[in-house]
């Protein structure tokens, strides 16, 4: 593409129209087209859309999202939490019963009556929270700021506990990674 | 019975646009991810805070709290996007003051360098990464208000609901922003890059 020299043009933008200068401006950046999505990120995107859906759907009258008490920033912490909603999610749909069955539709159709049952049915409650190291490994020393630090790879396991309506307990697990960085002596 | 995914699969067709999530995102992707590169720090934030973004969506499609139809979707997702995208700055400057330094963030930011903001046939390659390296350069008030204006056509009126800004602050910045840009490029044109 061609570029204009605009160097010598008037630098006044009018309140109104654009100038000449700022509208070839304007052009060029209209000529670009942004970057397409990959097809690893369109598969990612697609698929967060439907597990959503798989949450929201799922039989439960109740299905909660449990979050996890630290939530990670990373690339993958969003799918590792819709992840583990899923998992939560299916999980209590195989132990509550089907949407049409009997003992629901009467629950429903007579919630006063059976106020216990109904107020507990579909409920996930969080019944702990729990971390573990699983791995620590040196991978030696690295330079930040001209100053010598060893860096630790530390590998948590997150854990999430919780209880649904039958007092079954679901136990959901996270994996996350840190690297510590630790000052080291200089003689 | 069927299973959760049998059912999650039949669940999503009935919120999904015409020609399915697919397609829709193929075409309204590159512009979402876009404005969303341009208000975080990364790459991998970016991907993160539209992904959000759209779960955000369809969570209120389906709960029927969403007001409006399919073309009120974009607005929706611009205004998502940036209120996550500020979220995500914010985590990020708390874990950044917790932690004195981390090797893992400066790979990240790093990242950004290897996914170009646009596709380069069209346009000649020097020119593209100049302009978009003046737009990541660009104060995030004005390159913000440009990726709306040009690449989302957006009127000033709707940029100005979207940032919460007059129309009149929309207008400006833009000019403002624009004039950066071309201030940058007669500079390259004085150095010989172009």
């Amino acid at each position: 593409m061609d570029i204009p020299d605009l160097t010598h043009m008037d630098d006044t933008a009018s309140d109104g129209a654009l100038d000449v200068s700022l509208g070839a401006i304007e052009g060029q950046l209209a000529g670009l087209r942004p970057a397409r999505l990959s097809e690893g990120l369109l598969d990612r995107l697609e698929a967060g859309l439907n597990r959503a859906a798989v949450v929201d759907q799922v039989d439960a009258p109740e299905a909660q999202v449990i979050e996890f008490p630290q939530r990670q920033r990373r690339a993958w912490s969003s799918w590792w939490g819709a992840a583990a909603a899923v998992a939560l999610g299916g999980a209590a749909a195989l132990w509550l019963p089907q949407r049409e069955s009997p003992a629901v539709a009467a629950t429903r159709a007579h919630p006063a009556s059976s106020a216990p049952v109904a107020s507990a049915a579909g409920k996930v409650v969080a019944a702990g929270y729990g971390r573990d190291v699983r791995e620590a490994s040196d991978e030696g020393i690295v330079l930040q700021g001209q100053v010598p630090h060893r860096r630790v790879r530390v590998v948590y396991m997150d854990r999430v506990v919780v209880t649904n309506a039958q007092g079954e307990k679901i136990e959901v697990e996270r994996p996350r990674v840190e690297w510590l960085l630790i000052p080291e002596k200089m003689d | 019975m069927k299973t959760s995914h049998e059912h999650g699969r039949q669940a999503a067709d009935p919120h999904a646009p015409q020609g399915g999530w697919r397609g829709w995102l193929a075409d309204k992707g590159p512009k979402l991810l876009l404005f969303a590169r341009q208000q975080t720090r990364s790459e991998a934030d970016a991907e993160d805070v539209l992904q959000e973004a759209l779960v955000k969506l369809l969570g209120k499609i389906e709960a029927g709290e969403f007001v409006g139809g399919e073309e009120a979707w974009m607005p929706y997702l611009y205004t998502a996007i940036r209120r996550l995208a500020i979220d995500a700055g914010r985590r990020d400057d708390r874990r950044r003051r917790r932690e004195e330094s981390v090797v893992e963030d400066e790979a990240l930011v790093g990242q950004g360098d290897e996914h170009p903001w646009f596709d380069s046939e069209g346009s000649d390659d020097e020119t593209r990464e100049l302009l978009e390296a003046g737009l990541k350069e660009l104060p995030a008030k004005f390159a913000e208000v440009i990726v709306m204006k040009i690449w989302n056509d957006k009127t000033f009126a709707e940029i100005g609901e979207a940032l919460e800004i007059s129309q009149n602050t929309a207008a400006s910045r833009y000019r403002y922003g624009l004039e950066a840009l071309r201030r940058k490029l007669g500079s390259a044109r004085r150095k010989g890059d172009l």
